[in-house]
């Protein structure tokens, strides 16, 4: 058996146990003495993950079927409902699929153990029939109505499809009630096969828990060995965007846009996306955040309608910025902030500013270590890209404002960007 | 985990409670205000309008700071309205003291920065800055006018509307955008100082300093506030529905909503709440609800079909994003539903898992310093006082006949349906 690793981090007082199972799954275990534990089985497939290799054959797949495969994943053969094994324990289940990952996932304040076991057999066990295939159209068709009318979602995606030409990150994650027509149990189980495979998975655990015991539990429920992975299929991409502006009507109150930018430097080093997203987390504080020249300027101007949001995304298979607002004038507000971002360039970030960020983004570390779930989020989030969470703060305070401006000029061109813009339905962009 | 309550001045009280389990504290102080048109506007405004400047720091910016250097505390306005009273203060969680790695005192820092936001306004003639007021106003129309860009819960908040439109309940938390048009700067500053003086105040610390320094540190924050005469909010209970109406609105969507609001015939107050709450659970809180099992699994009308309730009021919900065409489905399904639990057709297991998920969510609670907040607040208004401990052993004791009788004191007051489709402008 392979030997379980801890490693602590004294500055934040927490620490892990790591174990690489023979199964291939790797176990992360962050003991804390909360109330409530929290338990995530994920997969790294996503939403983007459509085509694939495997054992020398080739597979496109219909859009939404990693999110499809995660819904139909809690019937079981017995007919015993999922939610319903769930429920005697008193545990909250649920999952959730994103662009590369599904999670399955519960928490609960009693008997962990026995959820935990709950947890690794029904993900281990698919069972999908024509009628519980058939049954579920409805119900995500429902999903996918729902998001539609949802002006947020639709922003983004419109923007990650002003960035993309190609990249399978654009589409939706549900996909759309045409593609989902389309899925087969026959499909469902070519996809299972292909990712939900121990070497493709990750367990992470957080709450006032045993390890030993808890990898006994991974024993006794997983007992296949390695064996290859899918090869997942990361489509060519310029660097410049796909398109410059894209539009929608939806009836929202006020207009809402968001300017995304693509980014293609993305190292094949683990740590170097762990150093290089502390960069863009500190850069977008600095540019951005609430004591950001830009947002006080565009906020007292009465340009912004709200706050102004920043994000972005950076793993091994994509990376993106996105900045948004809503705003009357869209088209004055955004060009406000590409000529913000062009002085920047020229002038830098201004005096002590580029500190004080980077005192921020350190805070909110340490500040996310007090709940069980946003733990497991995290290092689930990061574990799927092979960054160990637990280096944020290390990473964070290698960060200095000379490669900082060198990185942000690199990043933010015109050219690898797009705004998208939602009106609403009786408004023309000024 | 128990309580401390103290009283700081009239009207005025402190809740401490311990805990040593996070790396942040946390803290907050609210008014409360009954739920009126006048009242939830200027509530609503008048959080953000003292966030865009006050003596101390005169701009957003200045303020914005000082908080980063207080390890990027967190403050912030909290607005919201409970049963028929309005809550409006600040809340903020900050690191501890041990994280300052420069010998900031955050902790002192933080209540520094409380106190300009309740004490020291920025104001000019015994009014706040027409700027920011004016400013504020634009923000918080514009905010009003979004609701219905969230048709999910849009739709829920119309059918409270409709169902509660002759009573206080009714009234949006943000007010409506006529009355905050006229709101002044002078009637602001009025708003402020009635507030002070009358409004009861209940302050938060939920962390792990010891309560005598935290008391002796609240005093001093309070020392120069005004006593509050302490005006009584008050909840209309309605027990049942007269009949039930129906209303229709269209909207511009792809997706339906089918929401029914019904009279609980009890609330926290009656002290019998814990019935109705397994109940709820069985009816529609959880994946394994009825309403889930069937409205959703059985008959794939819909994505989502739950309930939200308001102890308070006495309110349930039942809200879910459906094809029009099943609208006629989907209600009487609901609708049969709730006949099952009242006709006693539930197994003991659904009465078993039901106690359960609730244990669960009660022992949640005690990760979360803001639910726990919640929590005693609520309590609080209901003149109850029962801790997530107790109100487990009440839970464990409901039984059957419990349930039974919770499902029938309920009747359906209002089904509101949003009508999807393109609607001319």
């Amino acid at each position: 058996m392979n030997e379980m690793i801890l490693k602590e981090n004294s500055l934040l007082g927490e620490k892990y146990y790591f174990l690489s199972h023979k199964s291939g799954l790797e176990i992360y275990i962050i003991p804390k003495k909360l109330s409530t534990y929290y338990a995530a089985f994920a997969v790294k497939y996503g939403s983007q993950d459509n085509e694939f290799e495997i054992n020398g054959s080739f597979h496109k797949v219909p859009n939404g079927i990693a999110h499809f495969l995660e819904h139909k994943m809690f019937e079981s053969e017995d007919g015993e409902d999922t939610f319903v094994r769930f429920a005697k324990t008193g545990a909250n289940a649920n999952a959730f699929t994103s662009f590369n990952k599904t999670s399955y996932l519960f928490s609960c304040t009693d008997n962990f153990y026995e959820s935990l076991e709950i947890l690794l057999d029904f993900v281990t066990h698919p069972y999908f029939t024509k009628e519980n295939v058939e049954k579920e159209m409805g119900i995500i068709g429902e999903e996918i109505g729902m998001m539609n009318d949802n002006p947020g979602w639709a922003l983004m995606f419109n923007m990650l499809d002003g960035l993309y030409k190609n990249h399978a990150v654009k589409i939706n994650i549900a996909g759309s009630e045409e593609s989902i027509s389309k899925i087969t149990p026959e499909l469902l189980y070519e996809c299972y096969d292909a990712f939900y495979n121990p070497s493709n998975m990750a367990l992470i655990v957080c709450g006032d828990v045993d390890a030993q015991k808890i990898v006994s539990k991974v024993d006794e429920k997983i007992t296949s060995e390695r064996r290859p992975c899918a090869e997942k299929k990361i489509p060519n991409e310029e660097k410049n965007s796909n398109k410059p502006y894209v539009e929608a009507k939806m009836d929202v109150a006020t207009p809402m846009f968001s300017i995304g930018i693509k980014d293609l430097d993305i190292s094949e080093d683990a740590h170097e996306r762990l150093i290089k997203s502390s960069y863009i987390t500190v850069i977008l504080e600095t540019m951005f955040g609430p004591s950001s020249l830009l947002f006080n300027e565009l906020y007292n101007e009465g340009l912004i309608n709200g706050g102004l949001g920043y994000d972005f995304e950076h793993n091994r298979s994509f990376s993106f910025i996105e900045i948004s607002a809503k705003a009357d004038d869209v088209k004055k507000t955004s060009e406000r902030i590409f000529d913000y971002i062009e002085k920047v360039k020229k002038y830098g970030f201004g005096e002590g500013l580029f500190d004080r960020a980077k005192k921020v983004c350190y805070s909110q570390i340490i500040k996310s270590f007090d709940s069980t779930e946003e733990i497991a989020n995290n290092v689930l989030a990061n574990v799927c890209d092979g960054i160990d969470f637990f280096d944020a703060d290390s990473a964070m305070s290698t960060v200095n404002e000379e490669t900082a401006l060198e990185i942000m000029k690199k990043l933010f061109k015109r050219e690898y960007s797009t705004l998208s813009v939602i009106l609403p339905q009786n408004k023309e962009v000024s | 985990m128990s309580i401390y309550r103290t009283e700081i001045k009239k009207g005025i009280n402190l809740n401490i409670i311990y805990t040593d389990k996070f790396k942040t504290d946390y803290f907050s102080v609210k008014y409360f205000l009954p739920v009126t048109r006048q009242n939830n506007a200027a509530s609503s405004l008048l959080p953000k309008v003292i966030m865009r400047g006050t003596a101390g720091y005169p701009d957003m910016e200045k303020i914005s700071y000082a908080l980063d250097d207080l390890y990027a505390a967190d403050i912030y306005p909290r607005v919201s309205s409970r049963g028929e009273t309005q809550l409006m203060g600040f809340g903020a969680s900050f690191l501890k003291d041990r994280f300052s790695v420069d010998g900031t005192k955050i902790r002192s820092g933080v209540l520094s920065m409380m106190k300009e936001f309740l004490f020291c306004p920025l104001l000019d003639n015994g009014a706040f800055l027409s700027e920011y007021v004016e400013s504020e106003k634009k923000q918080l129309i514009d905010a009003i006018n979004a609701r219905k860009d969230n048709k999910t819960k849009y739709a829920v908040q119309r059918c409270e509307e409709i169902m509660c439109e002759n009573e206080p309940y009714g009234i949006p938390t943000l007010g409506y955008a006529d009355d905050v048009e006229k709101i002044t700067p002078k009637t602001l500053c009025d708003f402020y100082k009635y507030t002070l003086e009358n409004a009861p105040c209940e302050i938060y610390y939920i962390g792990s300093e010891g309560k005598d320094i935290i008391e002796r540190e609240i005093r001093l924050l309070f020392a120069d506030a005004p006593e509050s005469q302490a005006v009584s909010c008050t909840c209309n209970i309605v027990r049942s529905a007269s009949k039930l109406r129906e209303a229709v609105e269209e909207t511009d969507a792809e997706q339906s909503k089918l929401t029914i609001g019904f009279r609980c015939g009890t609330a926290l107050s009656d002290g019998d709440w814990h019935k109705f709450a397994v109940f709820a659970q069985i009816f529609g809180s959880s994946p394994t609800s009825k309403l889930f099992m069937n409205v959703r699994e059985k008959l794939s009308l819909c994505y989502y079909c739950s309930l939200s309730a308001d102890p308070l009021k006495g309110i349930m919900l039942v809200y879910s994003g459906i094809k029009t065409e099943n609208r006629e489905k989907a209600q009487k399904e609901i609708f049969a539903q709730l006949e099952e639990i009242k006709q006693g057709r539930f197994s003991e297991k659904e009465l078993d898992n039901a106690k359960s998920a609730i244990i669960n969510s009660y022992n949640s609670l005690f990760d979360s310093p803001s639910s726990l907040e919640g929590w005693y607040t609520g309590r609080l208004m209901a003149k109850i006082s029962s801790s997530p401990e107790e109100a487990i052993e009440l839970a464990k004791g409901v039984n059957r006949e419990d349930v039974i009788n919770a499902a029938n004191k309920i009747t359906a007051d209002t089904v509101y349906f949003m009508k999807a489709g393109k609607v001319n402008e």
